[in-house]
């Protein structure tokens, strides 16, 4: 039962482990679900996270300065209350450096649902690695653009039945705002089709309500992550969280 | 991938290198697999190594050697020769870009 599969629209929340506090995340966790958020991606930071704007890199650069790693993240993950689905977001290079095999498993122990490595290809998940996810039953999650071929999105699917695909809405960085043209709209829609059963998100550059609002019309949902990283930097996270779940 | 300057948690380390074509924590893939496979030995060269070996090589063959390329003329100091070896050195570029690294450098070491 793939767990990112809803009748109602969701709205996912990106947050970098280890930000702003060594020890936040558990607790950051539990205000996500108190505010219905349905699922929450948690960033293990990375120094040279390639695909992350200035806030997610700085939020990154911090957490790594508080000292936090993948055996703490893990540490505090499985001390969790929360029942909401779990991504976890990371970079190859510190999976390669803890182990991957040995990243699947204790994935597959605290109960991870899905996996996002945004530097790994579907190439080099076929050849190598999808054996250890099979192995452990972790779900890998593809990202996408609107320029992706047909038949690449299909074959992510078909690797991603019980987690997601993630359509990333422009070709820039996390955090860059982005602007929906009505030309563009047909797209999204062919590739909501395309998808078929496996669930569609659409992140980087969901910035506001009225986004969330457009982007989950389009899709099964929206992931929003520097918006709510620069609103927890300002402390105004609260207040943020507060209006979009009135959505 | 490739082999970089990395901690314990495959965090990417900060280089240095005098040198600033070497200031990068990472090496091509190309090299990475040579250097795995065998069929390449790396040597490592530091800043003062470069220098001298360069200065050496102005003053021998009036070539001012940049400073990437000093690296591999250091190297040549830590390799063992035989009389018959026929060696070939990659002498990449030219050192005009680094007059002001060996001016700094030479007037603060006038003994090298």
């Amino acid at each position: 039962m793939n767990p990112f599969l809803k009748k109602s629209k969701q709205l996912s929340i990106f947050l970098t482990a280890g930000f702003p506090f060594i020890g936040s995340l558990t607790g950051q966790l539990e205000e996500l679900e108190s505010y219905q958020i349905d699922f929450i991606e948690v960033g293990i930071p990375f120094s040279d996270p390639l695909a992350d704007g200035p806030i997610i890199q700085n939020t990154s650069q911090v957490a790594l300065k508080n000292g936090i790693n993948l055996d703490l993240i893990f540490k505090q993950l499985a001390k969790r209350s929360t029942k909401i689905p779990l991504v976890l977001m990371g970079y190859i290079n510190p999976i390669i450096s803890f182990g991957l095999e040995k990243f699947l498993k204790i994935c597959k122990r605290v109960n991870i649902s899905a996996v996002i490595i945004p530097d790994m290809s579907l190439e080099i998940y076929d050849r190598f690695y999808s054996v250890y996810f099979e192995k452990n039953s972790v779900s890998p999650c593809f990202l996408i653009t609107l320029k992706t071929p047909k038949d690449r999105i299909r074959k992510m699917c078909e690797r991603s039945k019980n987690s997601f695909v993630y359509l990333v809405s422009s070709n820039a960085t996390t955090g860059s705002s982005i602007s929906f043209s009505v030309e563009e709209l047909p797209k999204y829609n062919a590739i909501k089709d395309i998808c078929g059963e496996t669930p569609l998100f659409i992140g980087f550059g969901i910035d506001s309500y009225e986004k969330v609002k457009l982007v989950q019309s389009l899709a099964d949902g929206a992931i929003i992550g520097s918006a709510y990283l620069k609103a927890l930097s300002e402390n105004k996270h609260h207040k943020f969280i507060n209006k979009l779940s009135d959505l | 991938m490739t082999l970089l300057l990395q901690d314990q948690f495959g965090q990417v380390i900060e280089p240095h290198s005098i040198s600033a074509g070497l200031d990068y924590p990472g090496i091509g893939p190309l090299h990475a697999f040579s250097i795995d496979s065998g069929r390449t030995k790396c040597i490592a060269v530091t800043d003062k190594e470069a220098l001298v070996a360069a200065r050496e090589c102005t003053l021998s063959e009036g070539i001012i050697p940049a400073l990437e390329s000093a690296h591999a003329l250091a190297a040549l100091d830590k390799i063992k020769f035989t009389k018959d070896d026929v060696v070939v050195l990659n002498l990449s570029g030219r050192g005009d870009k680094d007059i002001q690294t060996y001016q700094d450098y030479l007037t603060t070491n006038k003994n090298v």
